[in-house]
């Protein structure tokens, strides 16, 4: 088993999401899931756009809000949080608010 | 699509994940997966264009026409199959002077036959978010803390 997984997975064929997922193996120990990175993506105007991001690869939980700017946004408060949590907690903040991150995308792309 | 579909296939998209994370060795390294509807499934990849991947992933072809040729079909019609298996980000392009070459992107696709609301779905209650400070000593959630938090949007940077 290879330490890395990446999955393109469909929503619909404007809607994607795109995961990373690396595991730390210990010998004797079942792999376990160590960094993780889930973009969500649209298809706007012929293109696939990233619009929005929760990563945790670079040694701490951010978020990116890519039609606001690419600068990760520090998720502090969830640190403590075990990692398969974390995930939930991005799973909800999408199911949430995913046609808003979408049209806010599409707003500033009409904007440029 | 409705919010509530779409929040179903997110669910689904995360237990996958989920379920990636717990049993790791039953998953492939890299897949490309489905989680529309099976109409919208079987228009997404008709068998002209699981032809094209299986013939893509057997042997390169130096152009399109070639590809055409080999499947014994129309140059333009295998050309909107090709354009269609890109936007689905299962064939990629490169370009070898006039021609446009097609290689596939993925070594396989998956359909879950699991749905968000399944077993081993996870739930955690992030109502109220738990600060570092409740963290560390095991106190209850702070009331009014969200799990991110939304300033009103503006697309200014």
């Amino acid at each position: 088993m290879s330490k890395r997984k990446t999955y393109k997975i469909f929503l619909s064929l404007e809607d994607r999401i795109d995961a990373d997922l690396e595991f730390d193996k210990d010998p004797g120990r079942r792999p376990r899931l160590a960094r993780f990175a889930v973009t969500y993506s649209a298809r706007i105007g012929g293109r696939w756009r990233e619009v929005v991001r929760y990563d945790n690869f670079h040694g701490y939980v951010y978020r990116q809000r890519f039609w606001r700017t690419r600068e990760p946004e520090p998720l502090s408060a969830l640190e403590l949080l075990p990692i398969l949590d974390l995930l939930d907690v991005c799973r909800q903040d999408l199911a949430r608010h995913w046609r808003r991150y979408r049209s806010l995308m599409e707003s500033m792309l009409r904007e440029e | 699509m409705t919010d509530s579909e779409m929040r179903r296939r997110i669910d689904t998209a995360f237990e996958f994940l989920g379920r990636v994370a717990e049993h790791p060795d039953r998953f492939p390294d890299e897949a490309v997966l489905f989680l529309m509807d099976p109409g919208e499934i079987a228009s997404a990849l008709t068998k002209e264009r699981l032809r094209i991947l299986r013939e893509l992933e057997a042997r390169a072809y130096p152009s399109l026409t070639a590809l055409a040729q080999s499947l014994g079909r129309d140059v333009s019609r295998l050309r909107k199959d090709v354009m269609a298996l890109e936007r689905l980000g299962l064939v990629a392009f490169s370009k070898s002077g006039n021609r446009l070459l097609a290689r596939p992107t993925a070594t396989g696709i998956y359909i879950p036959l699991f749905t968000g609301k399944g077993r081993g779905t996870r739930r955690v209650g992030i109502r109220p978010e738990r600060t570092r400070a409740a963290h560390r000593d095991g106190s209850s959630t702070h009331r009014n803390m969200k799990p991110f938090a939304h300033r009103d949007e503006s697309h200014a940077p």
